[in-house]
């Protein structure tokens, strides 16, 4: 993780004659859990690959107008979550595709490609796809990024009990899951 | 004896990874991009607006435009307009009495006198 503050990149990048500098330094310390955080709902890299550029394209032209009442990367994720959310919805083979069809066709994007987990994590994997978009979406959150629910609520823009139910569901049926698989 | 599943207790790892050097070359395509942005912005307005998808909104805009536009050349539409515009069809005289039984038999003798002097008088233009 950088230790660039968003002061710093803030600065830099509001000086005309530094911009592209401060934006240069803004993606690389932010890429790589844009990245992850992308992938973990699109699953395949050439798509994450897709939308993470978008994101930051759109960051690139929304910058100007970030207000700082939040952190850079809280921001960030909110967008790249967006991104994520549309580009599902987008992508999809078919206007009214089942919970069934999405998580079969994600499922089978899984092994494609960069996938390097043991059994028990293609088995995990498999099993938090089984979960609808947004839940699915806090799980991983809150699960592998361990953002805390404060965070998430401002993220998703939701309230702290609905996201500490919806991870507790998320986790009764990923266990239901791997106790049937 | 059934083992007890807590995920909890799993190693929380994401198990994708990337190509080699992708982290760098995502950070030069990136830098690139806005470079050829900046460069560019009809480019970029063509594909932010998508214009194969505006092509079904432009015909609505289009077909609600042409009928304001014919409506509102056409505000003077009267009672009398529509009586010629029957009698040019020749409806039955009783259908048009029935729907213009308000029109009294002066108006209407008004308007064939109209019409005959009309067509007399284009019949002695061309003559």
């Amino acid at each position: 993780m950088s230790n660039h503050s968003d002061k710093e990149i803030l600065h830099l990048f509001n000086n005309p004659e530094t911009k592209k500098q401060g934006f240069n330094l803004l993606v690389r310390t932010f890429q790589e859990r844009v990245y992850f955080h992308v992938r973990k709902i699109v699953i395949d890299h050439d798509d994450a690959n897709d939308v993470v550029q978008n994101i930051f394209l759109k960051v690139w032209k929304a910058l100007p107008n970030f207000k700082g009442k939040s952190k850079i990367y809280t921001w960030l994720y909110r967008i790249s979550t967006n991104e994520s959310l549309t580009f599902l919805k987008n992508n999809r083979k078919h206007l009214f595709s089942s919970i069934e069809d999405i998580t079969e066709e994600l499922t089978s994007k899984i092994e494609g490609s960069y996938f390097d987990g043991n059994e028990i994590e293609l088995k995990l994997q498999k099993a938090i796809l089984t979960l609808p978009n947004k839940q699915r979406l806090v799980f991983n959150m809150r699960y592998y990024d361990e953002i805390k629910y404060k965070e998430m609520a401002e993220i998703l823009e939701t309230s702290v009990g609905a996201l500490k139910a919806s991870y507790h569901h998320a986790k009764q049926k990923i266990k239901k899951y791997l106790k049937n698989n | 004896m059934k083992q007890k599943i807590d995920i909890e207790n799993f190693v929380k790892r994401t198990p994708y990874n990337v190509p080699e050097d992708y982290f760098t070359n995502l950070t030069h395509n990136i830098m690139d991009r806005i470079d050829d942005k900046k460069s560019s912005i009809f480019r970029y307005l063509f594909v932010i607006l998508k214009p194969k998808k505006l092509v079904p909104t432009i015909s609505i805009v289009v077909i609600l435009f042409t009928g304001f536009w014919y409506n509102s050349k056409n505000t003077t539409f009267s009672d009398k307009d529509l009586y010629e515009i029957l009698t040019y069809y020749e409806i039955e005289d009783e259908l048009l009495y029935e729907i213009f039984d308000n029109v009294t038999e002066e108006e209407i003798d008004d308007n064939l006198i109209d019409q005959f002097n009309y067509e007399e008088l284009i019949y002695e233009l061309n003559n």
